[in-house]
């Protein structure tokens, strides 16, 4: 605990204290135009990779929840090995793919289509990002997928219902839970993140973890970098205390809903 | 009326044969159990009519109609579970509403029809809750209410109590006959329980290891069983082996010598057989009784009591036990443990059956 907690109070007393005790790191972010900037930048690009997260992923969960326990596994497999990967490889195995002369654009130029700028800007960061939250967004929703009882879908295809009627007035909403754990999650995530956009994205696609390098690494502020960093953790840690009260959700930490 | 026909209908899991070559009808309005214990072949024959399963052989046909291809959701049929399977995120108005909605029935007509089945099962005051707050029997009366309000052809009940306490089954059997009975709807109920199908059922439909074993209304399954599991399955059975004997009237012969005397003429003359007796028409004879056919004697092993009755256990000297059932009667001192006892009982409650 207090391996963990150490670095934690170092952090929180830097941007407190230059040396004296101080605001004026807190006051100097909020002022200033950058962190505005990428503050917003942060939560545009989190709410959009976990919006699309959950699209791509959802499809999966719910494929995954209907196979017999052995396949399961065996995709599940499939599914966890990039996770597996380290995201700095995934990062430049994406620039492989993605870019001018990548996988994709040859592809594209030898049907004849135009080129697409896929690197250094919003479209690859999100892919990037995407890519990486998929299998957190996987097992809160599977997991409220295969808690439902069986019987409803049955009980409701009897009376009359239409296979998409019972996926949307009963697989779909008892699945939300799940849905706005691994949401919650991949959100939680994407605040931190700083290789992909700093590796896929642009310019302007900066966020608070890139902030604070900018300013640890190159400004050499660290009263302002911690500041930066307090931010960044009491803006997790609300989105974490909200999971734990959604129904489900701690069971995105691997504990029994 | 014919509500349902099964033609020839079998299951097969490659050589696993789930239920034989079946027929069975049911009448309009006519409350049917499949009785038999887990793998006889009851569940399946449910979900091949529910159109859950395709028999591998076979028609079924509703009203006439031939339906063996269409999906469940096209046959019109209804279906109560044993977890109740009412849906947790909707009141119970909306989980009744559910298949008129499907059906695309006005709100007016909704609410009325809705309102009108909680009147049935009468639960008028529960509309506005949520399935959680209920106990396990009024979910299943929502769940029967679900059924009930969009009318389909025939309703299918899959073991429905079954996880209800002793008590509340029985009130609940009660309540589900008289809600059959008074909105005549055909009803097709699949239990293991012997006593819920004979108190519950027009005719029962008795199956073992995918077979329909028989089929006959509560009493001629109790009194006339045509087999020897027919006659174990149902209440408790005395069930005495011998040879079935030439003499007419028909009769068989224990090994001990006794004659019992059946209540028909048997065919299997000369052949190993059993009679079979209930134990409630198994009489203790005094002492100084007259001598009878069908009697036979043997030594008490236990009383047991069971508050207005009581089973008295009786071993013969080949080692057959019996059972003779008497009202309890606190006038009158027990047999002891180990006395000679003389039991006895009439021809006519005398069933051969082979063994």
């Amino acid at each position: 605990m207090a391996i963990f907690l150490a670095p934690l109070w170092s952090v929180l007393r830097q941007s407190l204290f230059d040396p004296n005790f101080t605001l004026n790191g807190y006051s100097e972010i909020i002022e200033s135009h950058l962190f505005i900037k990428i503050l917003y930048n942060t939560l545009q690009i989190s709410l959009t990779a976990a919006f699309v997260t959950l699209i791509v992923g959802y499809p999966i969960a719910y494929h995954l929840s209907r196979q017999s326990p052995r396949r399961r596994a065996l995709l599940l497999i499939l599914v966890m090995l990039p996770f597996w990967t380290s995201i700095l490889v995934k990062s430049y195995a994406f620039m492989v793919i993605l870019g001018q002369d990548g996988i994709i654009n040859t592809v594209l130029y030898s049907v004849g289509l135009p080129k697409i700028q896929l690197l250094y800007n919003r479209t690859g960061v999100i892919i990037g990002t995407v890519h990486f939250l998929v299998p957190f967004v996987l097992f809160p929703i599977m997991t409220s997928l295969l808690g439902q009882n069986p019987d409803l879908a049955r009980a409701a295809q009897i009376m009359g219902a239409s296979r998409l009627r019972i996926f949307l007035r009963i697989t779909l909403p008892l699945s939300l839970p799940g849905v706005a754990a691994g949401g919650l999650l991949a959100l939680v995530q994407t605040f931190g993140f700083f290789i992909t956009t700093a590796l896929l994205g642009g310019r302007g696609d900066l966020m608070m973890a890139n902030l604070i390098d900018l300013y640890t690494r190159e400004i050499l502020n660290w009263n302002l970098a911690s500041a930066v960093a307090v931010t960044l953790l009491a803006l997790s840690g609300g989105i974490i205390f909200a999971l734990g009260r959604v129904r489900g959700g701690m069971s995105a930490f691997g504990q029994a809903a | 009326m014919t509500m349902i026909r099964l033609e020839g209908v079998s299951k097969r899991y490659g050589a696993v044969v789930a239920l034989d070559k079946s027929d069975l009808a049911v009448d309009k309005g006519e409350f049917v159990t499949l009785l038999g214990s887990s793998g006889s072949g009851k569940t399946t024959l449910l979900n091949v009519i529910a159109g859950m399963i395709a028999p591998t052989t076979g028609r079924v046909l509703v009203d006439g109609e031939d339906i063996t291809s269409l999906p469940p959701n096209r046959r019109n049929l209804g279906m109560v579970f044993q977890n109740y399977a009412l849906l947790p995120h909707m009141t119970i108005f909306e989980n009744i509403a559910f298949p008129l909605r499907i059906r695309g029935v006005s709100n007016a007509e909704i609410r009325k029809r809705v309102m009108d089945v909680l009147d049935i099962i009468r639960l008028p005051q529960i509309a506005q809750r949520k399935p959680r707050e209920l106990s396990g029997g009024q979910q299943q009366r929502v769940s029967l209410a679900r059924c009930i309000v969009y009318n389909p052809s025939l309703i299918l009940m899959d073991e429905p109590l079954g996880a209800l306490d002793r008590r509340l089954r029985e009130q609940m059997q009660v309540e589900i006959k008289k809600i059959q009975t008074e909105s005549g709807i055909t009803m097709l109920y699949v239990t293991h329980d012997q006593e819920e199908a004979l108190s519950m059922s027009d005719r029962i439909v008795l199956m073992d290891n995918g077979k329909i074993l028989q089929i006959g209304s509560p009493s001629d399954l109790y009194f006339r069983p045509k087999s020897l599991f027919a006659a174990t399955f149902l209440g408790m059975s005395n069930i005495l082996r011998g040879r079935f004997t030439t003499a007419s009237g028909g009769g068989i012969c224990l090994p001990g010598g006794e004659e019992i005397r059946l209540s028909s003429e048997t065919p299997m003359t000369g052949e190993i057989g059993c009679a079979m007796v209930r134990p409630e028409n198994v009489k203790l004879a005094g002492p100084d009784a007259q001598p009878n056919t069908n009697e036979v004697v043997g030594e008490l092993v236990m009383s047991v009591m069971l508050g207005g009755i009581t089973n008295h256990h009786v071993e013969l000297a080949d080692g057959t036990r019996l059972i003779a059932q008497e009202q309890t009667r606190i006038d009158r001192a027990p047999p002891l443990r180990g006395e000679r006892i003389r039991l006895r009982w009439e021809a006519s409650d005398t069933i051969g059956l082979p063994e």
